[in-house]
């Protein structure tokens, strides 16, 4: 019995423990034999995995295709960096902070705290509106979100320091930081999922007038799951900022939105085991049609390259590939299973159920 | 002695029912100045041939439609424009023509949702939840994904799911439509058994005349929106109106 109750809960937390075990082993990996490239190709992995997830949160349980979340992690971003940059650069350089975020001096994960819950609350306000609206509507309102957000942004010189870009933020730690702070959006995602509101979203998910006949509020539970994903999503944001030491809105922008949405679709937006799979398969892909840009030396010493702008056109067809052949991304929706030695035997499934009834 | 005068009073209020109702779609009706009330604990045939109005008079129930004229009250309380998710929270389950399932979730999830919307903890409704299914016989079907049931099962499936969370009334869109002869009969000693097991009322369209008969306490006939007959089974049988409406209803099919 005993066992069994041991069995059921490793069922039950299977899932992200056996997703950080594995990104622990590859990190530490990394870590001990890695380049420094290596290294830093990885650590952005590891952020990108939070952002994914903070896109999942949302997308993944309510079925609603939010693309405006980069705003998120823009907002994120910028409050981390403003929070623990140096006071002297601040006062020469965004005279238009008030007074004690100029002077603040914030340790680096702290601020991460901060950023995540100033996401929240830009979520929270946005969202209230959002959730609102149908399904098609409610995507182009978070996409316009984006825009908004990136204009402000990338012109109110005296915060953001506008198209210059903010320099001198400092650096949250090694590869380990980033990777801590990924574990816990995963263990984040996977309890929100787990949860009861969790559990009532995806019904609404499948089926919205079914949901509202089973007496499940649809509105708020796409509220919640949209203001936990832009806390997330504003985790995200920070950490990177953190990794690329320098800022401007473009960051959290375009580019950044197609390929978050990519490693999404294409690891299947239905299951968190589908954001690190697509993540990884994803930035590995990219990764090696970036180095085709760059290209490689031929024996005779020419260049061999990609027309420039090549990796993006070249990542949405491997996009509409992996859609033609897998319609629900490389997971199809399912988690990473438990290994079969674990694995309750099915007899005592329905011998558990029958003492519990 | 004062008390059972009260308690009386408010049983005589206890009910789903609905006044004079007309829905109109685009000027047409579809329900034209019709009557229904369904109290604690008793079974009402709603039967009608098809496009008769049966399924927007359950729209009209569970706040899914909102009626052109006429009341809806829940036990005493106006309940015109209350929203679907109100009126469940009310009291009210409903089964969809359709199936209409958590197509992705799986089997025990379906039925444990709607125990978590109407408040029970996750331990709780999975418990509730395990016993529904095993009434309504789908026991060894917990892990299985809902969508890929067959068609019959996923009607009981919508049924339990509408049981799991404890409602007063529930209101069933011909759950045995597809069924074989022994399913069938199966599923209505299922239905036979909610007044006494679950408590609650039952509201049953269902196209076997003598499935409906046998059933139900009374019955009430729709024809083109309105009511023809209402009453006994019994009485309802002679009627010359009811059954020229109906069995045209048969051929019809
Ligand atoms: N949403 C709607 N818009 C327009 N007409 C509708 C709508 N719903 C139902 N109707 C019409 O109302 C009538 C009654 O339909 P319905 O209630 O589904 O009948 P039943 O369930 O008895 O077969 C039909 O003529 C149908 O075409
Ligand atoms: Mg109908």
């Amino acid at each position: 019995m005993q066992n069994d109750k041991l069995k059921s809960l490793l069922e039950t937390v299977w899932t992200p423990f056996g997703l950080i075990a594995g990104l622990a082993v590859v990190t530490l990996f990394v870590q001990l034999m890695g380049t420094g490239t290596v290294q830093s190709f990885w650590t952005e992995i590891l952020i990108r995995i939070i952002l994914v997830t903070g896109f999942y949160i949302f997308i993944g349980n309510s079925g609603v295709f939010a693309f405006g979340h980069a705003a998120f992690a823009c907002v994120g971003g910028y409050v981390a960096a403003w929070l623990s940059m140096d006071a002297m650069f601040k006062q020469i350089m965004l005279t238009g902070l008030p007074g004690w975020v100029q002077s603040a001096h914030v340790a680096p994960w702290l601020s991460v705290f901060a950023a995540m819950a100033a996401a929240a609350v830009a979520a929270l306000v946005v969202g209230a509106v959002i959730v609102r609206l149908s399904d098609i509507a409610a995507s182009i309102a978070t996409f316009a979100f984006l825009l908004v957000v990136n204009r402000i942004y990338s012109n109110w010189d005296s915060v953001t320091g506008g198209a210059a870009p903010l320099t001198n933020i400092p650096s949250l730690g090694g590869i380990w930081a980033s990777f801590v702070f990924m574990a816990g959006a995963l263990v984040i995602a996977w309890l929100f999922q787990q949860s009861r509101f969790g559990l009532m979203l995806r019904a609404s998910r499948d089926d919205e007038v079914a949901a509202m006949a089973t007496g499940i509020s649809v509105y708020r539970m796409r509220l919640v799951a949209f203001v936990l994903s832009g806390a997330v999503m504003g985790c995200g944001g920070a950490v990177y900022s953190f990794f690329l030491g320098i800022l401007t809105a473009d960051v959290f922008y375009m580019s950044l939105t197609f390929l978050l949405l990519v490693m999404l679709v294409v690891g299947g937006a239905e299951s968190l085991t589908g954001v690190v799979v697509g993540v990884v398969a994803v930035s590995c892909v990219s990764e090696v049609l970036r180095l085709g840009e760059e290209g490689v030396a031929l024996p005779n010493g020419d260049m061999l390259a990609l027309p420039l702008g090549m990796q993006q056109i070249l990542l949405g067809i491997f996009m509409v590939f992996v859609l033609i052949n897998r319609a629900d991304g490389i997971t199809r929706g399912s988690e990473l299973p438990l290994p079969k030695a674990f694995r309750k035997p099915q007899s005592i499934v329905s011998g558990e159920r029958k003492t519990a009834s | 002695m004062a008390e059972p005068l009260a308690e009386t009073a408010t049983r005589a209020r206890e009910a789903l029912e609905i006044k004079h109702v007309s829905v109109l779609f685009d000027g047409l009706a579809a329900i034209s100045d019709v009557s229904l009330r369904l109290a604690p604990r008793e079974i009402v045939g709603l039967v009608g041939p098809n496009g008769a109005g049966k399924t927007t008079l359950v729209n009209v129930l569970t706040g899914f439609q909102k009626p052109t004229k006429g009341t809806l009250h829940l036990d005493g309380a106006d309940a015109r424009g209350w929203s679907p998710a109100r009126v469940r929270g009310a009291g009210v389950a409903r089964t969809f023509q359709a199936g209409r399932l958590f197509k992705k979730l799986d089997v025990l999830e379906n039925a444990q949702v709607a125990g978590i919307a109407s408040g029970l903890s996750k331990a709780g409704a999975r418990r509730r939840a395990q016993d529904v299914l095993e009434q309504v016989g789908l026991a060894d079907a917990h892990d299985k994904i809902a969508g890929s049931l067959p068609y019959t099962d996923q009607r009981r499936l919508d049924i339990a799911r509408a049981l799991c969370s404890a409602p007063k009334y529930i209101l069933l869109d011909e759950p045995a439509a597809g069924m074989s002869d022994s399913e069938c009969e199966e599923l209505m000693g299922i239905i036979r058994s909610l007044p006494a097991v679950h408590g609650c009322a039952v509201l049953l369209i269902e196209h076997n005349m003598h499935v409906v008969m046998s059933l139900s306490d009374r019955l009430h006939v729709l024809d083109g929106g309105r009511t023809i007959i209402e009453g006994l089974p019994e009485e309802v049988q002679k009627h010359e109106a009811f059954l020229s409406a109906y069995l045209g209803a048969e051929v019809a099919e």
